[in-house]
């Protein structure tokens, strides 16, 4: 298992090389620069911004400086924010993010686990139909509906919560809210899907001929079966959660990460925009190591398998 | 006096087109210290009685209409759910047919040995609990359990999963043991030392056991008294000896006579029709032993095979498997060849590589000496018409998105039988009713027929490119006995008028007694004796032959034939 | 099909398709969607783009049935033009997704062993690019392109779809009947396209149904990041972001096309999953 992880860890250089080298070429490639859209900057000006980023050098040459100065671990100035290092725009706008980013699965976890679970012991009674039909609307109400549905209704119609911002810990709520409960309606459909096929599984029959209490063949034989679908769909929950944070950030106006990356790209800041892309796939990279951790931690049969 | 006793139970499920009565006033009771079989076939109802003593099936569909169940006089069936639990796997344990499937994949097996004290409280400590478990799998024979403490199920084989599901049911010393089909996914050999352990394990702690099996041999081997089940319905109860020597209910009769057994051999097996009176014609009573006329010498060795090796490289551990390692046989042109081995012998491989299917790492296959593993792609496609396979699972070897019709005169299109479309359909009925059925069966599918109809759907396949040999690969093997003897003989009638060569494989050496001329056993990947039938099973010339022929369950042991 | 006797398994889905209440009012209401989106233009006398300074925010009344919206703009005609877009976006990409995805994952598994290996890797590596991500930022580089958008959803949907047909194409491929298909003498080709293709219909379909509103869902995200069609052309997207801008002054510019938009996901997911236990009775949730 061990020789597992360490391959898959070798294999994330690779990866990010070659993302690195892609979104290099796809941002050089496309039309505009990073000077080009301003109104009127001189030519020389202009001239003496292109020469002090390196952007005069031959192309590929400067895809070498790039991957040089990666692999010493420095993502360059940005463009645009003149004086800030692209590290440092990251280092503020990701904590922002990342409040968002948790707060949302933690909502989605403690709603969608136990409804799910509800649901599937109490199978085809009022307590399974109704938490399923409610998230069969969350899975289909997008976070851009969602999003300004809420705010129409606490800020505009109630006033009970700020609509816009990020002052304060109430301006959490409804952002997270709308993030998360997407992925709530998402997990507990799988919790339910999960538990239901576990319940059915031979050996918790063994485990009620054992004499075991309803609530202990629950918790110590069928939970772990039953969870796992939902720890698999953690790996691409991760990757939505950051892509749904762009929304979200755009609907409540958020200074987080996602905002400047979009910000970024419009501006054709090349740095700003290789420096998040990496970011963002370092990230999903190791959450995604994370999920099969607790994967193999959980299943035996996949410790073995790896 | 009688630890259970069940009177007029009735279970029913209730699917939304109807009602089946899988139990329907089914009676029996069981002393103290004793061993009652429970036999049927498949749908007789015999599992659902057993999951109705513990009140295990799940409801609904299942609903237990009436009946009562007494328990050293308590009415189970008016037990409340706590009463319930407390004495199951206390006083009733259970031991399931499937120990992979029926075992905690995310527990340790000592852990799960254990968890019985646990819930009842027999213990002080978990520590207790885990070494009393301990203590009991090395009783039952598990290895190096010490060494072993946190193996998992997965890591465990199947005749050690069994043993240790034996242990968890028996850890708690119960009453009453409910054993439900405990040795039929297991090789014979280990069915063998399960079936002896449990029978002296549960004689020590005074534990009466219900078998239930579809087994008769194997329920001769252990019970003193046999209840046998027909849908849903006790048709005979009698003890072990009785049953056998002088069976009434004409089912059981059927039962009993339809199995081919190792010690007799007869050229048609009676059916169960012969004996419920549906076909006049046959003799029920025809246990008439045949000949057995090859000989290996005085014919010429048609398809011969040499020094053929198999090997498979495990994608995990990249460990290589020989699963056929240096096989030399021979087959004689319209004779039978039996090919007999345990799960994992390479038996199957063995008759996969014959035909080409999978690849093999060396070795010869000849047909009148000319070498087939050396022919071109293209020689070998048309080549295949001559030789075909039958396979185990009549379920999964028909592709369902086709028709019957469409099934039969694909091959015939392929290889150019039947000039055109009408009289390739023609053919197929004519295949039809050559495998006994009908004619207005060619427009339907797959799943509208059962398994035994399949089967010879199977054979219909199979037969029509014209082969001239054909392997049958454990395909009598997921049968009741009742559709195996049919299925047989129709084998059987077809090798006659095709002059058919088969490589007959099978885990089940009474089978290939009664079909094979040659037998050949098979253990990793290596034969381990090959030659006449009779010679083999007379007198095997290896300890691991012996060791098979002995473990065979069969009736004669008790001294009852 | 030619056969009366027999009932095929499509055959015996259909029937349990249609005890199914939820899927086969999903089916009606999906129905009517399609009619408006395709229809509705026709039946209403303004055009999609047509402004009409002098008309802004109006109320939904008799003659703009949805209202209209800060250009004057009949909101019925740009509701139903942008269910054309949004529709044939998502039937599109998921088009693409599934010739790359099926003929991708087919070859991966019938050939199975190195190439399967190698293919699989690049599938898994792919994966785990951030390629939501890279979706955006190819619409932001290269600008607001119909075709480069359902190109690039398709492209990020098909790894899925490859995956799901190469799981299936290998459990197939051990399945006793192909085995007898190779045993008969057949040809590779006639065992691919004639005896697992067939049998691998039942999954794709599922898992096309539920593509659909997944990659509806995606051209919205890029629609409401304004990288999706361009103003004075409308999908549902965009008419959701133009509505959220501007909830405060005029609610129903958001309402209409949220409403069947969620509508929509909602049949598709519904049929998806009525499907799902119709094709593969056995994992029914009962």
């Amino acid at each position: 298992m061990k020789s597992f992880f360490i391959s898959r860890l070798l294999q994330t250089i690779p990866t990010l090389l070659i993302i690195a080298t892609l979104t290099f070429f796809m941002t050089r490639f496309a039309p505009g620069g990073p000077f080009d859209s301003e109104k009127a900057i001189p030519e020389e000006i202009k001239v003496n911004l292109e020469s002090h980023f390196g952007l005069n050098l031959p192309l590929f040459d400067q895809y070498l400086l790039y991957m040089k100065n990666l692999l010493a671990g420095d993502l360059g100035p940005s463009f645009k924010y003149v004086g800030w290092d692209v590290s440092e725009l990251i280092g503020v706008a990701f904590p922002v993010s990342l409040g968002l980013g948790v707060s949302a699965l933690l909502i989605a976890l403690f709603v969608g686990l136990p409804a799910g679970m509800v649901a599937a012991l109490r199978k085809n009674t009022l307590w399974d139909y109704l938490p399923m039909g409610l998230a069969m609307v969350g899975i289909c109400l997008p976070t851009f509906v969602l999003g300004p549905i809420l705010i129409m209704i606490f800020s505009t119609k109630l006033n009970l919560l700020p609509a816009l911002g990020w002052y304060s810990w109430s301006d959490l709520i409804l952002p997270s809210l709308t993030l998360g409960l997407f992925y709530a309606a998402y997990i507990a459909r799988l919790t339910r899907a999960g538990m239901l096929e576990t319940l059915k599984q031979d050996y918790v029959r063994t485990a009620r001929a054992k004499g075991a209490s309803p609530s202990r063949v629950v918790i110590k034989h069928a939970l772990r079966g039953g969870l796992l679908p939902v720890v698999t769909f953690l790996g691409p929950a991760f990757a939505g959660l950051v892509s749904g944070s762009f929304i979200i950030e755009s609907i409540f106006f958020i200074p987080g990460l996602g905002k400047f990356f979009v910000t970024a790209a419009f501006n054709r800041d090349y740095t700003m925009v290789l420096g998040t892309v990496l970011f963002y796939a370092t990230l999903i990279i190791a959450l995604n190591l994370l999920v099969d951790f607790l994967q193999a931690w959980l299943d035996p049969k996949a410790r073995e398998q790896r | 006096m009688n630890d259970l006793n069940i009177k007029n139970l009735q279970t029913f499920f209730h699917t939304r087109e109807e009602i089946v009565k899988a139990v329907d006033g089914v009676s029996f009771s069981i002393s103290k210290g004793e061993v009652l079989g429970l036999v049927g076939e498949s749908g007789s109802g015999k599992s659902v009685t057993c999951h109705s003593l513990l009140n295990l099936l799940p409801i609904p569909p299942a609903k237990i209409e009436g009946g009562e169940i007494f328990f050293k006089g308590n009415n189970l069936l008016q037990a409340t759910s706590k009463n319930m639990r407390s004495l199951r796997g206390k006083s009733i344990s259970m031991v399931f047919q499937d120990p992979m499937s029926c075992l905690n994949p995310y527990m340790s097996v000592l852990e799960q040995v254990a968890e019985p004290l646990i819930i009842h409280g027999l213990v002080p400590t978990q520590k207790d609990a885990r070494e009393q478990a301990m203590e009991m799998l090395q009783r039952v024979g598990v290895d190096k359990i010490k060494d072993r403490e946190n193996a998992y199920p997965h890591e465990f084989s199947g005749g050690m999963r069994q043993r240790a599901m034996i242990a968890m049911a028996l850890i708690t010393k119960p009453e009453l043991l409910l054993a439900d089909e405990p040795t039929t996914a297991l090789d014979v050999t280990v069915q063998a030392k399960i079936l002896k352990l449990l029978k002296s394990l549960c004689q020590e702690l005074r534990t009466s056991i219900l078998f239930v099996s579809h087994d008769l041999g194997v329920v001769a081997e252990i019970a003193d008294r046999v209840v046998v089940m027909y849908r849903g319905k006790v048709v005979e109860e009698n003890s072990t000896k009785e049953l056998f020597t002088s069976p009434s209910h004409p089912y059981v009769k059927a039962l009993i006579a339809c199995r081919p057994t190792f010690e007799t051999s007869v050229e048609k097996l009676p059916t169960v029709d012969d004996f419920m009176g549906q076909s006049p014609k046959s003799t029920p009573t025809a246990k008439v032993p045949i000949s057995k006329s090859s000989n290996l010498n005085s014919q010429d060795s048609w398809i011969q095979v040499k020094n053929l090796a198999v090997h498979f490289v495990q994608s995990e551990s990249r460990k290589v498997i020989k699963a056929v390692d240096g096989v030399d046989l021979s087959i004689s042109k319209g004779k039978t060849l039996g090919l007999v081995g345990e799960s994992g012998s390479g038996k199957t491989t063995l008759g996969r590589a014959i035909l080409q299917l999978t690849q093999i790492n060396s070795g010869e296959i000849l047909w009148d000496g000319k070498d087939i593993v050396k022919i071109n792609v293209s020689e070998l496609l048309s080549f295949r018409k001559r030789m075909q396979i039958i396979f185990q699972d009549p379920y999964a070897s028909l592709n369902p998105r086709l028709t019957i019709e469409q099934t039969l005169t694909e091959p015939m299109k392929v290889h150019g039988i039947g000039g055109n479309r009408s009289e390739r359909s023609n053919l197929a009925v004519e295949l039809l009713e050559e495998v006994g059925l009908e004619s207005n069966h060619l427009k339907r599918y797959p799943h509208e027929f059962s398994g035994g109809q399949r089967q010879r759907i199977c054979v219909a396949r199979a037969l029509s490119t014209e082969p001239e040999f054909v392997v049958c690969d454990e395909c009598v093997s997921a049968m009741d006995v009742s559709v195996q003897a049919q299925v047989l003989n129709l084998l059987h009638e077809l090798q006659i008028s095709r002059n058919l060569t088969y490589l007959f494989i099978s885990h089940d050496l009474c089978v290939v007694r009664h079909m094979a001329d040659d037998i050949a056993v098979m253990r990793s990947g290596r034969i381990e004796e090959f030659g006449k039938v009779d010679e083999i099973c007379l007198h095997p010339k290896t300890s691991y032959t012996q060791e098979l022929m002995d473990s065979i369950p069969r009736t004669s042991k008790t001294g009852i034939f | 099909m030619k056969s009366e006797q027999g009932s095929s398994l499509a055959k015996d889905a259909w029937m349990r398709l249609r005890s199914n209440r939820m899927a086969l009012l999903s089916l009606f209401i999906l129905g009517f969607i399609l009619l408006f989106s395709f229809l509705g233009p026709e039946l209403c006398h303004f055009q999609y783009d047509e402004q009409n300074l002098e008309s802004q925010f109006l109320p939904p009344d008799k003659n703009h049935w949805f209202g209209t919206d800060n250009l004057g703009r009949d909101l019925f005609a740009r509701t139903s033009f942008g269910g054309r877009i949004s529709l044939a976006v998502g039937m599109l990409a998921t088009l693409v997704s599934l010739v790359i995805g099926v003929t991708y994952g087919m070859i991966s598994g019938y050939v199975g062993g190195k190439v399967d290996a190698f293919m699989m890797r690049f599938v898994d590596i792919l994966y785990s690019l951030p390629f939501t991500i890279f979706v955006i930022l190819l619409m932001v580089l290269f600008g607001r392109n119909f075709y480069l958008l359902f190109l690039a959803i398709g492209a990020v949907e098909w790894l899925t779809m490859a995956r799901i047909t190469r799981a299936q194409t290998l459990h197939l491929k051990g399945a006793e009947f192909i085995e007898a298909a190779r045993a008969l003498g057949f040809k590779d080709a006639r065992i691919l396209f004639h005896h697992i293709l067939p049998n691998l219909l039942g999954p794709i379909i599922v898992y096309a149904t539920l593509t659909v509103p997944a990659v509806m869902l995606l051209e919205a995200v890029l629609s409401f990041l304004g990288l999706g069609v361009q103003a004075p052309m409308a999908s549902w997207g965009s008419l959701i972001k133009e509505g959220a801008e501007k909830m405060d002054v005029a609610p129903w510019l958001l309402i209409f096309p949220g409403f069947f938009f969620c509508l929509c996901l909602f049949c598709l997911n519904f049929i998806g999953d009525g499907l799902r236990d119709a094709l593969d009775p056995k994992s029914s949730k009962d």
